[in-house]
C-alpha cells in the first residue's frame, strides 16, 4: 500500500457506504412486509409482494443508472488498479504491452465493463424499482456520470505520468468517486428514511 | 573316506611287505621261520618299520615300488556302469534369432544331458568354440571352462539336464567381416570328450547412410566466418561410423584437406571449418567443393561431390566510434534514435567495397535484438557516415540502460566484424506515450464512455423491460 495515500482506509469508507445501503434496502423490505402483513388478512409470497411493490422508473432513468454503475466500476478500477502506488498488488502496468498501447486504457476499461460491470448492472440498479424516486432526485442523479468522468480523468492523468505520482489528483479522483457513489445510493437512503417515518 | 583309504593302504602294504620284512628281519636276528626250521616266537611288524622299508625302497629307486603303486591304485570312481554314449548336448541363442547384426546382444546357452546317476557322475568341463566369418578353424571363446558339478542337474522329463551360459560371447561387435558364424560346444569329463552339433548364426551388416548434407555459413562467407559442414548420420545397426570430409578445389580434381571423425549414428555430424583450419586468407574469393566418405568398418561409401563454400574476397575497412542521438533528450522508449558510425575502405587495392552493415540493440528485456534491416553501403577511401534512424525499443525497455552494436560484413582495423558501445543513460521510465489532454488521452476516455453507454442501453433493453 502506498505511504502517500491511505487508499485502503478510503476504500473502507466506500465499502461502508455500500454495505449500509444494502442494510437499508434489506430493512426497508422487512418493514414493508410487516406493514402489509398487518393490514392484510391473507398470506402472500415475498415474490408477489416484490412484484406488487415494483415501480417502473422509466427507461431513461434505468439506462442512466446502469451507465452510472458501470462507469463507477471503471472509475474505481482506474483509481485503485491503474498504478501500483495505491494497492501495490495487481495493477495495469504489470502488463506493459497493454499499458503502452495507444488504446490500452480502452482495453483495461472494456475488461472491467464486460466482466464485473455487466454482472453489477444486471442486479444492482433493479433496487431502484422498489422506491418512490422524485423527478427532482432523478435530475440530481444525472450528475453522477459527470463526477465519474472527473474521477476517470484524474486516474488517466496519473497513468500518463507514471512512474511519477501526484497524490492531489488521486484525492480529487477519490472524492469525485465518493460523491458519485453517494448520488447513486441516495434514492435508497431517501426511500428508507421515508419508510422509517411511517 | 580318508580312514577307509588309510586302512586299505595299510592292509595292502602289510601283505606284500610281510615277506620282505620276514627276510629282512630274519637275516638280522633270530630265525623267523623264513630259513626253515621252527623257530621260536614270532616278531610283530610295526607301521614304523613298514614305512622305513618303503622310504628305503624309494631312496634306492627300487623298481618294486612302482609295482607297489599299481597294487595300491584304486580307481577314483566306479566305471563299470558309467554311460558315455547317451550324453546329450546342444547350444541355443536367446533371443531365438539366428540372423544378427554385430551390435545385437544375445546369450549363448549350453544344455547338457547326463544319463548317469549322481553317484557315478563326473564333473563336466564345457568350452564354447566359434568359427567366425573368414576364419578357417574354431577358436575357444571362453578362457576358463565352464564346469557342471555332479549335483547341478535338474530332472526334466526323465533326463538330467543342466544349462549354463557363456558371458564371454554376448555380441559380435568385434567382427571385421560378416557372414555365417558357427558355434559348437566341447564337453569333457576329464576322460571322455563330446562335441555338440553346430549352431550357425548369420551375421549381417547394414551400411550407414549420410543425408542432409549442408553447409551452415553466412551468405557468401569470408574465410574466417563460421562455416560448418553438417550431415545427418544414421546406421540401422548402430555401428560406430568413421566419417571423412574431403575438401576439394572448384574443379573437383585436387583434394586440399580431409578430416575424419568417429560418430555414433543418430547424431548430426559437424565439421567446423575454423576448428580444423580448412581455409585461410589466401582462400578468399575461391570456390570449393566437398564430399564425404563414411564406413562402419565393413562397408565404406562415398557421397557425391557437392559445391561450397564460395568464399568472398576479404577487404579491410576502418570503423570509427559509434554514436547514438535520441530524438528527444528525455529518451522515451517510443522515440526514434539515430545510430551512426563512420566507415571507410582502407584496402588500397580496392577502390570501393560493398559492406553490409547491421544494427543490434541490447537491453535486459531484449538482448541483442536486430534493430533494423541491414543496409549495404559502398565504402571508398573517403570516410562516410552510416546511420540508422530507428525506433528500437518497446515498453519493456523503459527505465533500462542499453547497448548497441554495428555489425559489418568485412573485417575492421581490429580484425573484428562488429563494434559494441554501451549507453550509460537509461531510457526514461515513463510508460504511457500520450498525455491526458491529447487526442489519444481524450479518445480513450470517449471510447470508454461510449462502450459503457452502449452496454447500458443493451442491458436496459434486454433485462429492464
Amino acid at each position: 500500500m502506498s505511504e502517500t495515500v491511505p487508499g485502503l482506509y478510503l476504500l473502507a469508507v466506500m465499502m461502508g457506504m455500500v454495505i449500509l445501503s444494502l442494510i437499508f434496502h434489506t430493512h426497508y423490505f422487512v418493514r414493508v412486509t410487516d406493514h402489509v402483513k398487518k393490514t392484510s388478512d391473507r398470506n402472500f409470497q415475498r415474490k408477489d409482494l416484490m412484484a406488487a411493490l415494483h415501480i417502473p422508473q422509466g427507461s431513461n432513468f434505468n439506462t442512466m443508472m446502469l451507465f452510472s454503475w458501470i462507469l463507477f466500476l471503471v472509475a474505481f478500477a482506474f483509481l485503485y488498479f491503474m498504478t501500483p502506488d495505491i494497492l501495490g498488488t495487481w495493477d495495469y502496468f504489470r502488463v506493459p504491452q497493454v499499458a503502452s498501447d495507444s488504446f490500452g486504457l480502452v482495453y483495461f476499461g472494456a475488461a472491467v465493463i464486460l466482466i464485473p460491470g455487466i454482472l453489477v448492472a444486471l442486479f444492482v440498479p433493479q433496487c431502484y424499482g422498489y422506491y418512490q424516486i422524485s423527478a427532482q432526485l432523478k435530475q440530481v442523479t444525472l450528475l453522477t456520470p459527470v463526477f465519474l468522468l472527473a474521477s476517470i480523468a484524474c486516474s488517466v492523468y496519473l497513468g500518463t505520468i507514471y512512474p511519477e505520482f501526484n497524490p492531489f489528483y488521486w484525492y480529487v479522483g477519490y472524492v469525485a468517486l465518493l460523491i458519485s457513489l453517494a448520488l447513486m445510493l441516495t434514492p435508497i437512503a431517501k426511500g428508507y428514511i421515508e419508510e422509517m417515518r411511517t | 573316506m580318508k580312514k577307509i583309504l588309510i586302512t586299505f593302504m595299510i592292509f595292502f602294504l602289510v601283505l606284500p611287505m610281510a615277506a620282505n620284512c620276514a627276510i629282512t628281519l630274519g637275516t638280522g636276528g633270530s630265525s623267523t621261520g623264513g630259513g626253515g626250521g621252527g623257530g621260536g616266537g614270532s616278531r610283530q611288524t610295526s607301521i614304523d618299520n613298514l614305512l622305513n622299508v618303503i622310504k628305503d625302497a624309494k631312496s634306492h629307486g627300487d623298481p618294486k615300488l612302482d609295482e607297489l603303486k599299481k597294487l595300491l591304485y584304486i580307481e577314483p570312481f566306479v566305471t563299470k556302469n558309467y554311460d558315455t554314449n547317451n550324453f546329450s548336448m546342444g547350444l541355443a541363442i536367446e533371443p531365438d534369432n539366428k540372423t544378427l547384426t554385430r551390435n545385437d546382444q544375445f546369450k549363448i546357452v549350453a544344455t547338457v544331458g547326463n544319463p548317469n546317476p549322481i553317484e557315478i557322475r563326473r564333473v563336466l568341463y564345457l568350452d564354447l568354440e566359434a568359427l567366425e566369418p573368414g576364419e578357417k578353424a574354431f577358436r575357444k571363446v571362453n578362457s576358463i571352462p565352464q564346469m557342471i558339478m555332479n549335483s547341478e542337474y535338474d530332472e526334466v522329463n526323465g533326463k538330467n539336464l543342466s544349462s549354463t551360459t557363456f558371458p564371454e560371447l554376448t555380441s559380435f561387435s568385434d567382427l571385421k567381416t560378416v557372414g555365417p558364424a558357427v558355434l559348437r560346444l566341447h564337453v569333457s569329463d576329464g576322460k571322455n570328450e563330446w562335441i555338440s552339433d553346430n549352431l550357425t548364426l548369420n551375421i549381417i551388416n547394414r551400411p550407414p547412410t549420410l543425408t542432409n548434407l549442408t553447409i551452415q555459413a553466412p551468405d557468401r562467407p569470408r574465410f574466417n566466418d563460421p562455416i560448418t559442414y553438417l550431415a545427418d548420420l544414421s546406421d540401422p545397426d548402430g555401428d560406430l561410423v568413421n566419417i571423412t570430409l574431403h575438401i576439394l578445389d572448384e574443379s573437383q580434381k585436387r583434394e586440399l584437406k580431409n578430416e575424419t571423425q568417429e560418430a555414433m549414428p543418430g547424431k548430426r555430424v559437424s565439421f567446423a571449418a575454423n576448428q580444423y583450419g580448412f581455409f585461410d586468407k589466401t582462400d578468399s574469393g575461391k570456390n570449393f567443393t566437398y564430399y564425404y566418405t563414411f564406413g562402419d568398418g565393413i562397408v565404406t561409401n562415398n557421397t557425391t561431390i557437392l559445391k561450397g563454400p564460395n568464399l568472398r574476397r576479404s577487404a579491410t575497412i576502418w570503423v570509427g566510434t559509434p554514436v547514438v542521438t535520441p530524438d528527444d533528450a528525455n529518451q522515451y522508449w517510443w522515440q526514434n534514435y539515430n545510430f551512426s558510425v563512420e566507415m571507410k575502405n582502407q584496402d588500397p587495392t580496392e577502390p570501393s567495397v560493398a559492406v553490409t552493415v547491421s544494427l543490434f540493440t541490447d537491453t535486459p528485456a531484449h538482448p541483442w535484438k536486430t534493430a533494423s534491416d541491414s543496409k549495404t553501403v559502398t565504402l571508398t577511401q573517403q570516410p562516410q557516415t552510416v546511420y540508422f534512424n530507428v525506433k528500437p525499443f518497446d515498453v519493456l525497455d523503459a527505465n533500462q540502460t542499453f547497448g548497441f552494436r554495428f555489425g559489418y560484413s568485412e573485417t575492421d582495423q581490429h580484425q573484428r566484424d562488429h563494434i559494441d558501445t554501451a549507453w550509460i543513460k537509461p531510457l526514461n521510465a515513463k510508460l504511457v506515450r500520450y498525455d491526458l489532454v491529447s487526442g489519444l488521452g481524450i479518445g480513450n476516455i470517449i471510447a470508454l464512455l461510449l462502450l459503457a453507454l452502449l452496454v447500458s442501453i443493451l442491458v436496459e433493453r434486454r433485462f429492464y423491460r
